[in-house]
């Protein structure tokens, strides 16, 4: 029997939202006040989907230790109380959320072995919310 | 592929009535939605789009342009408002969640997959999608 399960993390980061290719106009006209040189930050909520098969003997998809640990180390604490410009990750790719969560769900399906990674999404704020599964389309 | 939703939130009153209908039949298929003065909720409407990532930009859609359609189209045409007397789209159906007045596609020029609307307390848990 395959069975989904959710789990939802946070961390706090800033971002600037600009392109060195573009001229400053392009960048404010594009980004508007993302673009403010100082940055700004959110209170990111990432809720990671694994699937797999419910294990006979524990009754459970994965465990849920090794996914929060996983996560904790690979995403978590790597950008928790960060600037997510001054990341490798971030210096040709502007940080906008939806760079942020292919950049998550590559960084877990690369190496997370337990389960296998269905889908990130990300709630940048309250109002606003992204969702990538590898490129695959999604049911809404 | 990528998708963005994007939330809003409006208040509105309304009623359920089809004139076709006896005042019996009403009060029995819409119940207390019948009330002829009407009733009120708060709405949370969500609505998803999907594309691929502008390599120029990093993004699916321009949010700004998506948040002044969804406060044009939908917050502005229905907040505080009784949706059978004030918006001419329910004049001649009856406004329950499941009608979609709403034409974001045109303006933004993606998919919209869907349109969630909540009524916030009453039915938190029957949105129409």
């Amino acid at each position: 029997m395959k069975a989904h399960l959710t789990r939802r993390y946070r961390f706090s980061a800033s971002h600037r939202l600009h392109n060195q290719s573009m001229s400053p106009e392009e960048n404010l006209a594009t980004y508007g006040k993302c673009n403010n040189p100082y940055g700004h930050g959110h209170n990111y909520i990432v809720e990671v989907t694994v699937s797999g098969h419910v294990d006979s003997s524990t009754g459970m998809v994965c465990n849920l230790v090794d996914l929060d640990g996983f996560v904790k180390e690979q995403i978590v604490d790597r950008y928790d109380h960060t600037n997510l410009n001054m990341m490798d990750e971030f210096q040709k790719l502007v940080p906008t959320t939806e760079n942020l969560c292919v950049e998550i769900f590559d960084r877990l399906q690369k190496s997370f072995r337990p389960a296998k990674v269905e889908r990130v999404r990300i709630e940048e704020t309250m109002m606003n919310s992204f969702e990538y599964a590898g490129g695959r389309e999604l049911a809404h | 592929m990528i998708y963005l939703t994007r939330r809003v939130e409006f208040s509105a009153s309304h009623y359920y009535h089809n004139p076709e209908f006896s005042a019996e039949e009403n009060r029995r298929i819409f119940g207390k939605c019948n009330n002829p003065h009407g009733h009120g909720h708060n709405y949370i409407l969500e609505v998803t789009v999907k594309g691929e990532i502008d390599s120029r930009s990093g993004f699916v859609i321009d949010l700004k342009q998506l948040k002044e359609i969804m406060n044009r189209e939908v917050v502005d045409a229905l907040d505080h408002r009784h949706l059978n007397k004030e918006v001419p789209e329910f004049a001649r159906q009856i406004p329950t969640s499941e009608r979609r007045n709403c034409i974001a596609y045109a303006y933004t020029r993606r998919p919209i997959c869907s349109w969630i609307f909540t009524e916030k307390h009453e039915s938190a848990f029957d949105a129409a999608v």
